[in-house]
Protein backbone atom coordinates (compact mmCIF):
# COMPACT_ATOMS: atom_id res chain seq x y z
CA UNK A 1 0.00 0.00 0.00
CA UNK A 2 1.08 3.29 -0.76
CA UNK A 3 2.01 5.74 1.67
CA UNK A 4 0.39 8.94 1.53
CA UNK A 5 1.95 12.44 1.59
CA UNK A 6 0.85 16.15 2.10
CA UNK A 7 3.55 17.98 0.55
CA UNK A 8 3.45 21.81 2.94
CA UNK A 9 5.49 24.62 0.38
CA UNK A 10 4.98 27.70 -1.05
CA UNK A 11 8.16 27.42 -3.22
CA UNK A 12 6.97 26.64 -6.53
CA UNK A 13 10.48 25.56 -7.73
CA UNK A 14 10.84 23.46 -4.31
CA UNK A 15 7.48 21.90 -4.75
CA UNK A 16 8.45 20.87 -8.45
CA UNK A 17 11.66 19.38 -7.18
CA UNK A 18 9.83 17.17 -4.73
CA UNK A 19 7.20 16.04 -6.66
CA UNK A 20 9.37 14.87 -9.34
CA UNK A 21 11.45 13.00 -6.95
CA UNK A 22 8.71 11.47 -5.32
CA UNK A 23 7.63 10.40 -8.50
CA UNK A 24 10.87 7.69 -8.35
CA UNK A 25 9.37 5.84 -5.33
CA UNK A 26 5.93 3.97 -6.22
CA UNK A 27 5.88 3.69 -2.45
CA UNK A 28 4.57 7.27 -1.52
CA UNK A 29 1.67 9.03 -2.98
CA UNK A 30 1.70 12.62 -3.38
CA UNK A 31 -2.37 13.73 -2.39
CA UNK A 32 -1.19 17.23 -1.94
CA UNK A 33 0.68 20.05 -1.98
CA UNK A 34 -0.63 23.12 0.42
CA UNK A 35 1.01 26.33 -0.21
CA UNK A 36 0.42 28.21 2.68
CA UNK A 37 -0.64 26.93 6.84
CA UNK A 38 -3.80 27.90 5.92
CA UNK A 39 -4.54 25.49 3.22
CA UNK A 40 -2.41 22.97 4.61
CA UNK A 41 -4.74 23.15 7.91
CA UNK A 42 -7.89 22.97 5.76
CA UNK A 43 -6.83 19.87 4.04
CA UNK A 44 -5.77 18.17 7.58
CA UNK A 45 -9.10 18.67 8.61
CA UNK A 46 -10.60 15.86 6.27
CA UNK A 47 -7.23 13.59 5.56
CA UNK A 48 -4.79 12.10 7.68
CA UNK A 49 -1.25 11.57 5.53
CA UNK A 50 1.47 9.25 6.83
CA UNK A 51 4.13 12.15 5.53
CA UNK A 52 4.18 15.09 5.89
CA UNK A 53 7.31 17.13 3.91
CA UNK A 54 7.40 20.40 5.44
CA UNK A 55 8.78 23.86 4.02
CA UNK A 56 9.33 26.43 7.58
CA UNK A 57 9.00 29.68 6.04
CA UNK A 58 5.29 30.32 4.64
CA UNK A 59 3.66 33.03 3.82
CA UNK A 60 1.29 33.10 6.62
CA UNK A 61 3.78 31.21 9.63
CA UNK A 62 5.99 29.32 10.35
CA UNK A 63 5.59 25.35 9.55
CA UNK A 64 6.45 24.21 12.87
CA UNK A 65 2.74 25.49 13.64
CA UNK A 66 1.00 22.72 11.72
CA UNK A 67 2.35 20.47 14.21
CA UNK A 68 -0.53 20.66 16.86
CA UNK A 69 -3.28 20.04 14.05
CA UNK A 70 -1.26 16.53 12.84
CA UNK A 71 -2.91 13.40 13.96
CA UNK A 72 -2.14 9.31 12.84
CA UNK A 73 1.43 10.01 13.66
CA UNK A 74 2.73 10.74 10.52
CA UNK A 75 6.33 11.11 9.75
CA UNK A 76 7.62 14.95 9.62
CA UNK A 77 10.62 15.83 7.31
CA UNK A 78 11.33 19.29 7.42
CA UNK A 79 12.55 20.72 4.57
CA UNK A 80 14.24 24.27 4.52
CA UNK A 81 17.02 26.44 3.33
CA UNK A 82 18.03 28.13 7.01
CA UNK A 83 20.14 24.95 8.91
CA UNK A 84 19.44 26.94 11.51
CA UNK A 85 15.93 25.34 12.20
CA UNK A 86 17.49 22.22 12.09
CA UNK A 87 17.71 21.52 15.98
CA UNK A 88 14.20 22.81 16.07
CA UNK A 89 12.71 20.32 13.91
CA UNK A 90 14.09 17.45 15.31
CA UNK A 91 13.13 18.85 18.79
CA UNK A 92 9.31 18.72 17.23
CA UNK A 93 9.86 15.12 16.48
CA UNK A 94 11.07 14.98 12.52
CA UNK A 95 12.33 12.21 11.31
CA UNK A 96 14.69 14.01 8.90
CA UNK A 97 15.68 17.71 8.13
CA UNK A 98 16.00 18.69 4.12
CA UNK A 99 18.61 21.40 2.88
CA UNK A 100 16.93 23.07 -0.04
CA UNK A 101 17.37 22.57 -2.99
CA UNK A 102 16.93 18.84 -2.35
CA UNK A 103 19.13 16.56 -4.44
CA UNK A 104 17.75 13.45 -5.85
CA UNK A 105 20.62 10.67 -3.78
CA UNK A 106 20.23 12.85 -0.17
CA UNK A 107 15.49 12.42 -1.17
CA UNK A 108 16.20 9.28 -1.94
CA UNK A 109 18.38 8.47 1.43
CA UNK A 110 15.69 10.46 3.31
CA UNK A 111 12.31 8.06 1.69
CA UNK A 112 14.94 4.78 2.67
CA UNK A 113 14.95 6.10 5.76
CA UNK A 114 11.55 6.47 6.25
CA UNK A 115 10.53 3.47 4.88
CA UNK A 116 12.85 1.56 6.76
CA UNK A 117 11.38 2.91 9.94
CA UNK A 118 8.01 2.18 8.82
CA UNK A 119 9.51 -1.73 8.70
CA UNK A 120 11.41 -1.60 11.80
CA UNK A 121 8.09 -0.29 13.77
CA UNK A 122 5.45 -2.05 15.99
CA UNK A 123 1.98 -1.29 15.14
CA UNK A 124 1.11 -0.35 18.66
CA UNK A 125 3.51 3.20 18.03
CA UNK A 126 0.85 3.77 14.98
CA UNK A 127 -1.73 5.30 17.77
CA UNK A 128 -3.34 8.37 16.58
CA UNK A 129 -1.95 11.28 18.31
CA UNK A 130 -2.23 15.32 18.87
CA UNK A 131 -0.42 17.97 20.37
CA UNK A 132 -2.29 20.28 22.31
CA UNK A 133 -0.67 23.30 23.59
CA UNK A 134 -0.36 23.54 27.04
CA UNK A 135 1.50 26.28 29.22
CA UNK A 136 4.10 27.39 27.10
CA UNK A 137 4.76 23.76 24.88
CA UNK A 138 2.74 21.46 23.15
CA UNK A 139 2.49 18.51 24.43
CA UNK A 140 1.25 14.97 22.79
CA UNK A 141 -1.23 13.40 23.62
CA UNK A 142 -2.83 9.73 22.14
CA UNK A 143 -6.20 10.01 21.52
CA UNK A 144 -7.03 6.39 22.72
CA UNK A 145 -6.24 7.75 25.96
CA UNK A 146 -8.42 10.13 26.17
CA UNK A 147 -11.55 9.18 28.15
CA UNK A 148 -13.52 12.69 28.17
CA UNK A 149 -12.68 16.76 27.84
CA UNK A 150 -14.40 19.47 30.14
CA UNK A 151 -14.02 23.21 29.21
CA UNK A 152 -12.47 24.75 32.25
CA UNK A 153 -13.02 28.82 31.06
CA UNK A 154 -10.91 29.82 28.32
CA UNK A 155 -9.17 25.87 28.67
CA UNK A 156 -9.80 22.59 28.23
CA UNK A 157 -9.50 19.53 30.36
CA UNK A 158 -8.30 16.66 29.02
CA UNK A 159 -9.33 13.67 31.07
CA UNK A 160 -6.96 10.70 30.66
CA UNK A 161 -6.71 6.98 31.39
CA UNK A 162 -4.73 6.10 34.87
CA UNK A 163 -6.31 9.32 36.50
CA UNK A 164 -4.35 12.09 34.40
CA UNK A 165 -5.41 14.68 33.36
CA UNK A 166 -3.76 18.19 31.52
CA UNK A 167 -4.93 21.93 31.24
CA UNK A 168 -4.86 22.79 27.30
CA UNK A 169 -5.61 25.73 25.40
CA UNK A 170 -7.60 25.05 22.72
CA UNK A 171 -11.87 25.79 22.66
CA UNK A 172 -13.98 22.40 22.91
CA UNK A 173 -14.89 23.23 19.34
CA UNK A 174 -11.71 23.41 17.81
CA UNK A 175 -11.21 19.78 19.75
CA UNK A 176 -14.52 17.87 18.41
CA UNK A 177 -12.98 18.85 14.93
CA UNK A 178 -10.01 17.11 15.30
CA UNK A 179 -10.69 14.08 17.31
CA UNK A 180 -14.66 13.35 16.27
CA UNK A 181 -13.31 11.14 13.57
CA UNK A 182 -11.93 9.20 16.84
CA UNK A 183 -15.32 8.50 17.94
CA UNK A 184 -15.81 11.15 20.38
CA UNK A 185 -19.00 13.31 20.80
CA UNK A 186 -20.26 16.66 22.37
CA UNK A 187 -22.66 15.41 25.11
CA UNK A 188 -22.80 18.64 26.96
CA UNK A 189 -21.90 22.48 26.19
CA UNK A 190 -18.80 21.74 28.78
CA UNK A 191 -18.33 18.15 27.96
CA UNK A 192 -16.78 16.04 24.81
CA UNK A 193 -16.83 12.08 25.53
CA UNK A 194 -14.58 9.39 23.84
CA UNK A 195 -17.79 6.54 22.97
CA UNK A 196 -15.16 3.92 23.29
CA UNK A 197 -14.70 4.75 27.10
CA UNK A 198 -18.56 4.69 28.05
CA UNK A 199 -19.29 2.12 30.58
CA UNK A 200 -23.14 2.97 31.01
CA UNK A 201 -25.86 5.95 30.20
CA UNK A 202 -29.03 6.56 32.38
CA UNK A 203 -30.98 9.58 33.22
CA UNK A 204 -28.00 11.44 35.03
CA UNK A 205 -25.54 11.41 32.70
CA UNK A 206 -22.86 9.24 31.50
CA UNK A 207 -20.67 6.93 33.43
CA UNK A 208 -17.09 6.24 32.47
CA UNK A 209 -15.07 4.79 35.49
CA UNK A 210 -16.40 6.75 38.84
CA UNK A 211 -17.15 9.77 36.75
CA UNK A 212 -21.01 10.82 35.88
CA UNK A 213 -20.67 13.58 32.75
CA UNK A 214 -23.91 15.28 32.30
CA UNK A 215 -26.01 15.20 28.92
CA UNK A 216 -26.95 18.58 28.04
CA UNK A 217 -30.92 18.67 26.85
CA UNK A 218 -30.05 19.79 23.36
CA UNK A 219 -27.10 16.32 23.18
CA UNK A 220 -29.90 13.60 24.08
CA UNK A 221 -31.47 12.73 20.64
CA UNK A 222 -27.52 13.05 19.44
CA UNK A 223 -26.08 10.93 21.50
CA UNK A 224 -29.08 8.95 21.71
CA UNK A 225 -29.25 7.96 17.83
CA UNK A 226 -25.12 7.75 17.88
CA UNK A 227 -26.02 4.65 20.86
CA UNK A 228 -28.13 3.24 18.42
CA UNK B 1 22.28 17.23 -20.48
CA UNK B 2 26.22 17.27 -19.37
CA UNK B 3 27.34 18.36 -22.03
CA UNK B 4 25.12 21.43 -22.21
CA UNK B 5 25.14 22.18 -19.05
CA UNK B 6 29.30 22.46 -19.71
CA UNK B 7 28.67 24.79 -22.42
CA UNK B 8 26.70 26.42 -20.08
CA UNK B 9 29.57 27.00 -18.19
CA UNK B 10 31.76 27.99 -20.33
CA UNK B 11 29.25 30.73 -21.57
CA UNK B 12 28.57 31.60 -17.61
CA UNK B 13 32.48 32.10 -17.28
CA UNK B 14 33.04 34.48 -20.34
CA UNK B 15 29.75 36.67 -19.33
CA UNK B 16 29.48 36.51 -15.60
CA UNK B 17 31.55 35.33 -12.62
CA UNK B 18 31.83 31.83 -12.94
CA UNK B 19 30.68 31.15 -9.58
CA UNK B 20 27.45 32.86 -10.62
CA UNK B 21 25.28 29.31 -10.56
CA UNK B 22 26.39 25.99 -9.54
CA UNK B 23 26.66 23.57 -12.46
CA UNK B 24 26.94 20.61 -10.51
CA UNK B 25 23.51 20.92 -8.61
CA UNK B 26 22.14 22.32 -11.58
CA UNK B 27 22.67 19.26 -12.91
CA UNK B 28 21.15 17.04 -10.09
CA UNK B 29 18.12 18.67 -10.06
CA UNK B 30 17.37 18.56 -13.81
CA UNK B 31 18.00 15.47 -13.25
CA UNK B 32 19.00 14.54 -16.71
CA UNK B 33 15.63 15.19 -17.65
CA UNK B 34 15.08 18.05 -20.39
CA UNK B 35 11.33 18.47 -19.95
CA UNK B 36 11.44 19.31 -16.06
CA UNK B 37 14.48 21.28 -16.54
CA UNK B 38 12.23 23.37 -18.95
CA UNK B 39 9.23 23.06 -16.54
CA UNK B 40 11.57 24.31 -13.48
CA UNK B 41 13.23 26.95 -15.69
CA UNK B 42 9.49 28.30 -16.74
CA UNK B 43 8.56 28.01 -12.70
CA UNK B 44 11.63 30.30 -11.98
CA UNK B 45 10.68 32.89 -14.60
CA UNK B 46 7.46 33.16 -13.27
CA UNK B 47 8.42 33.55 -10.09
CA UNK B 48 11.70 35.86 -10.31
CA UNK B 49 9.17 37.79 -12.88
CA UNK B 50 6.99 38.36 -10.21
CA UNK B 51 9.33 38.88 -7.48
CA UNK B 52 10.88 41.82 -9.60
CA UNK B 53 7.30 43.47 -9.91
CA UNK B 54 6.51 43.03 -6.30
CA UNK B 55 10.10 44.47 -4.98
CA UNK B 56 9.12 47.30 -7.77
CA UNK B 57 5.90 47.92 -5.37
CA UNK B 58 7.36 47.18 -2.37
CA UNK B 59 10.58 49.45 -2.63
CA UNK B 60 8.15 52.85 -2.70
CA UNK B 61 5.78 50.89 0.41
CA UNK B 62 8.86 49.77 2.09
CA UNK B 63 6.29 47.43 3.94
CA UNK B 64 8.91 44.63 5.88
CA UNK B 65 6.97 42.20 6.45
CA UNK B 66 6.25 41.98 2.53
CA UNK B 67 9.38 42.62 1.27
CA UNK B 68 10.66 39.41 3.71
CA UNK B 69 8.35 37.12 1.75
CA UNK B 70 10.08 38.70 -1.58
CA UNK B 71 13.62 37.98 -0.53
CA UNK B 72 12.78 34.51 1.22
CA UNK B 73 11.02 33.29 -2.12
CA UNK B 74 14.16 34.48 -4.24
CA UNK B 75 16.50 33.18 -2.21
CA UNK B 76 14.63 29.89 -2.10
CA UNK B 77 14.32 29.94 -5.99
CA UNK B 78 18.29 30.95 -6.23
CA UNK B 79 19.44 28.52 -4.17
CA UNK B 80 17.15 25.66 -6.23
CA UNK B 81 19.25 26.46 -9.00
CA UNK B 82 22.36 26.70 -7.43
CA UNK B 83 23.15 30.48 -7.61
CA UNK B 84 24.60 29.86 -4.26
CA UNK B 85 26.53 33.25 -4.30
CA UNK B 86 23.13 35.64 -5.22
CA UNK B 87 21.65 33.27 -1.71
CA UNK B 88 24.18 34.59 0.16
CA UNK B 89 23.21 37.87 -0.17
CA UNK B 90 19.73 37.16 0.09
CA UNK B 91 20.03 35.67 3.20
CA UNK B 92 21.70 38.62 4.74
CA UNK B 93 19.19 40.75 3.60
CA UNK B 94 16.40 38.05 4.92
CA UNK B 95 18.03 38.14 8.89
CA UNK B 96 17.76 41.90 7.84
CA UNK B 97 13.67 42.12 7.58
CA UNK B 98 13.57 39.65 9.69
CA UNK B 99 15.28 41.72 12.74
CA UNK B 100 12.99 44.46 11.54
CA UNK B 101 16.13 46.47 10.86
CA UNK B 102 15.99 49.51 8.25
CA UNK B 103 16.21 48.56 4.92
CA UNK B 104 18.28 51.70 2.71
CA UNK B 105 17.78 52.63 -0.76
CA UNK B 106 20.91 50.89 -1.79
CA UNK B 107 19.66 47.83 -0.42
CA UNK B 108 16.70 48.31 -2.64
CA UNK B 109 18.63 48.57 -5.05
CA UNK B 110 21.09 45.60 -4.67
CA UNK B 111 17.92 43.29 -4.26
CA UNK B 112 16.09 44.57 -7.66
CA UNK B 113 19.70 44.23 -9.07
CA UNK B 114 20.45 40.82 -7.58
CA UNK B 115 16.98 39.65 -9.22
CA UNK B 116 16.89 40.94 -12.43
CA UNK B 117 20.36 39.05 -12.29
CA UNK B 118 18.95 36.02 -11.35
CA UNK B 119 15.98 35.85 -14.20
CA UNK B 120 18.85 37.05 -16.66
CA UNK B 121 20.95 33.64 -15.69
CA UNK B 122 17.12 31.54 -15.62
CA UNK B 123 17.18 33.28 -19.49
CA UNK B 124 20.47 32.19 -20.42
CA UNK B 125 20.52 28.80 -18.93
CA UNK B 126 17.12 27.98 -20.90
CA UNK B 127 18.44 29.77 -24.18
CA UNK B 128 21.71 27.80 -23.58
CA UNK B 129 19.67 24.73 -23.19
CA UNK B 130 17.27 24.82 -26.18
CA UNK B 131 20.24 25.66 -28.31
CA UNK B 132 22.29 22.34 -27.43
CA UNK B 133 19.03 19.80 -27.50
Amino acid sequence: MKSSVLLVEDDLLSAKLIERNLQNFPEFQLEHTAISLKDAIAYLDNHVPELVILDIELPDGKGFELMPYLTGNPKVVVLTGDESYAFTAFEHGAIDFLKKPVTPPRFKACLEKIMAFNKNTPATSDKPFLFVKAGFKYVRVNIDEILYAEAVGDYVKLHLKGKKSVLVNISLRDLLSRIEKYSFAQVHRSYIISLAHIDSVDDEGVTMGEQIIPVGKTYKPFLNRLLQ
Amino acid sequence: MAEQLEKLYAWIAVNYNQDITNIDMLQQVFMDDDAFAGEMLDAADITISQIIRKLGDDGQNRDASSLYIQVHSLRSTAATLGMENMAGFLQEMELKLKNKLPVSASDMGNLQQVARQALTVVHAIREQLKRNT
